[in-house]
């Protein structure tokens, strides 16, 4: 016979059952969480597939290359050639070939002068060194030394007359068209009422045109 | 028998993530199934008239007709341009800027202007835009719906501060456009 105590007793070695119990229930856990996390993997999978993204691409192409703009001189170019014993009243005569020889037509150019060394023929704005610059359709055609010239064609004031040195003076009537040749003449003179005092002086004048591309367009 | 039901646990568990996983394989292999019922997109003329001769201030202008084939809609539609990762025509203030417009009827040329004209509704598709970076481009008021077509204009344009640096350069530029479905 089993008394009640006894048989809290022998219920006495549950505690040891419960805790083999704890145990098991303690390595059930992980395998638990093992099973979430592979559901919660295949439901995710399962989600991209469901807001999967179908894309489609097509595509067009052309070249593009931007242009040149060259200002260069030459064949002739006798500003490089100076002169002497050059007395008031006189005036000197030199050709120069312009050519736009980029792919781009310029918009305008201006020509810079500067004297170096300088005197009183280039500071002098009133009695000194006056430049006036124009052009010919044609070749100028040259006779000399000492140089002149005549135009076989029509001629055009490129810049009136004005001292010889000058800043960005804004040249006129010149072609300026990609490919095309402006032929100038540049004439420079010691006005007739040079004093004295700019007896026996000498200066280099540097002739620097700048010039600047057209204004945008639709290409 | 704790053995068996944790047995029938994990075969449960296997189970439903196989039906699941099975579920995901069809939703996303579905569009590639049936392609004909989702929009793919076309363009028609796919090289462009080339662009040369660019000076800084200039602006060139191109049109291209974007179609949607197959059937829906699509949600987004961008634009990447490649060709001047590399090039002084697609950094700092030189980069080439583009703008895209739209016209609800066809493109019409002037050929004395050199530009194109809408003689229907018009639409600013893409604003000025840098297209020196490789970044994406979202389109906006597109129809992008299939079976119609977008008449578009691309106008490039060299800014007016470029220098002298920018001179003879050749890039070629490719215009990919991407539509997602959703």
């Amino acid at each position: 016979m089993t008394t009640p105590f006894q048989g809290r007793g022998a219920g006495l070695r549950l505690p040891t059952k419960t805790s083999m119990r704890h145990f098991t229930s303690g390595s059930t856990m992980p395998k638990l969480i093992a099973s979430l996390a592979v559901l919660g993997a295949a439901a995710a999978i399962a989600g991209l597939g469901t807001y999967a993204t179908f894309t489609s691409s097509t595509s067009a192409s052309h070249t593009i290359a931007t242009g040149t703009l060259s200002l260069t001189s030459g064949p002739t170019n006798r500003l490089g050639t100076g002169a002497s014993l050059v007395a008031a009243g006189d005036s000197m005569q030199r050709a120069i070939d312009l050519n736009y020889a980029g792919s781009i037509s310029f918009g305008s150019t201006t020509l810079t002068t500067s004297a170096s060394p300088s005197s009183a023929l280039d500071t002098d704005a009133t009695d000194g060194l006056h430049v006036v610059i124009d052009k010919c359709s044609v070749a100028w055609t040259e006779s000399g030394p000492p140089y002149t010239y005549t135009c076989g064609g029509s001629t055009s004031t490129v810049l009136a007359s004005s001292p010889v040195i000058g800043s960005n003076a804004a040249l006129s009537n010149l072609t300026l068209t990609a490919g095309s040749t402006d032929h100038l003449r540049v004439t420079v003179t010691l006005p007739s009422t040079a004093g004295n005092s700019l007896q026996n002086l000498s200066s280099t004048i540097a002739y620097t045109f700048t010039g600047v591309q057209r204004a945008g367009t639709n290409q | 028998m704790p053995l068996l039901r944790r047995l029938l646990t994990s075969a449960l568990v296997v189970v439903a993530a196989s039906a699941l996983c099975v579920c995901a394989a069809l939703a996303s292999a579905r569009p590639l199934v049936t392609k004909g019922h989702h929009p793919r997109l076309a363009i028609v003329h796919r090289e462009l008239a080339p662009v040369i001769k660019l000076a800084p201030g200039d602006s060139a202008q191109r049109t291209l007709e974007l179609r949607y084939r197959g059937g829906g809609r699509f949600a987004a539609v961008v634009l990447r341009v490649k060709g001047l990762r590399h090039s002084l025509l697609g950094s700092g203030s030189t980069a080439l800027r583009l703008k895209i417009e739209r016209c609800s009827t066809k493109w019409t040329r002037n050929r004395r202007m050199r530009t194109y004209g809408c003689r229907g509704r018009h639409w600013v598709v893409l604003g000025t835009v840098a297209i020196g970076s490789r970044r994406p481009f979202r389109l906006r008021r597109l129809s992008a719906r299939a079976g119609r077509t977008d008449h578009l204009r691309l106008t490039l344009g060299l800014p007016l501060r470029a220098g002298n640096e920018a001179e003879h350069r050749l890039s070629r530029l490719v215009y990919t456009f991407t539509g997602a479905a959703r």
